[in-house]
């Protein structure tokens, strides 16, 4: 069966170029074999108090554009970088023509997955701490 | 479908830009004796910055640059558009190989057209691999 887990990856104010950011355990992601990630292109309210800013994804920036600021590295459970510095941009499906990237077949441990930040991703708007919102396109093992 | 098990981005900084200049690509240890099934390029309206911090070429230069794929010896897939890798413009497809031993050393980059181009710039890839044919 084909399932979609998010996490909302919250970025911290005073994240850096070069600075990693790890998400969190989830069983139902790393339970399951990783098909795809989506990320959305539009900036949604996830809870009351907590937003996933599109802008992180540094697009349409007053003052010029800095695309994908961070890259993903997917690891497995031996730790092994399956996937080093992935472009978030590849996710985007509304940036590619609607397209879901469902390509990978992996089994990843989540928590030791991580962003990684090739410019400051905050720079171009107040410093409100927000988050990134990443769609894992599941299959389960039953 | 789902044949890309691992990726790799890999870089390759134009130190000139003149036009008729070819680039080959530094030593990627991860892609030795792999099998690549996929490959994607960018320009900056995709990924601003490689994760060295080199800029990427920008969008308006896409079209003066070509491919060059070396399997062992042999340029085994010659002057591919760097227009016809961006997924992005090519509706979201990433271009398929079939187990393709890349000899990533020999492999590279030829500027026919340095309209736009900056020196220092990068083009900026990922490529999608497997340890096994497939």
């Amino acid at each position: 069966m084909i399932i979609v887990q998010s996490q909302l990856l919250q970025i911290p104010t005073t994240a850096q170029p070069g600075e990693k950011i790890y998400f969190k355990q989830d069983p139902r992601i790393s339970g399951a074999i990783l098909k795809g990630i989506q990320i959305p292109d539009r900036t949604i309210d996830v809870s009351t108090n907590f937003r996933y800013y599109n802008q992180l994804l540094g697009f349409n920036l007053i003052g010029g554009t800095k695309a994908s600021p961070f890259f993903i590295t997917l690891v497995n459970y031996k730790g092994e970088e399956l996937h080093k510095n992935l472009v978030p941009h590849s996710f985007i499906s509304s940036r590619n023509k609607g397209k879901l990237f469902t390509h990978f077949n992996n089994n990843i441990d989540l928590k030791k997955c991580y962003i990684q930040f090739n410019q400051t991703p905050y720079s171009f708007f107040p410093a409100t701490q927000r988050g990134i919102l990443f769609n894992f396109i599941l299959k389960t093992l039953d | 479908m789902a044949r890309f098990l691992r990726s790799i981005s890999v870089e390759l900084k134009l130190t000139s830009i003149n036009n008729g200049t070819s680039f080959q690509f530094q030593d990627v240890p991860q892609l030795k004796g792999m099998f690549v099934q996929g490959i994607e390029a960018f320009t900056f309206a995709e990924v601003a910055k490689t994760p060295t911090q080199t800029p990427v070429i920008q969008d308006a230069a896409k079209n003066g640059i070509l491919v060059n794929l070396v399997e062992d010896n042999l340029v085994k897939y010659e002057n591919i558009p760097y227009f016809t890798l961006i997924a992005a413009d090519n509706a979201g497809l990433i271009r398929e190989f079939k187990n393709y031993k890349v000899n990533i050393n020999k492999s590279g980059v030829y500027i026919g057209d340095n309209t736009n181009l900056t020196i220092n710039e990068s083009v900026f890839f990922t490529f999608y691999y497997t340890e096994k044919a497939i």
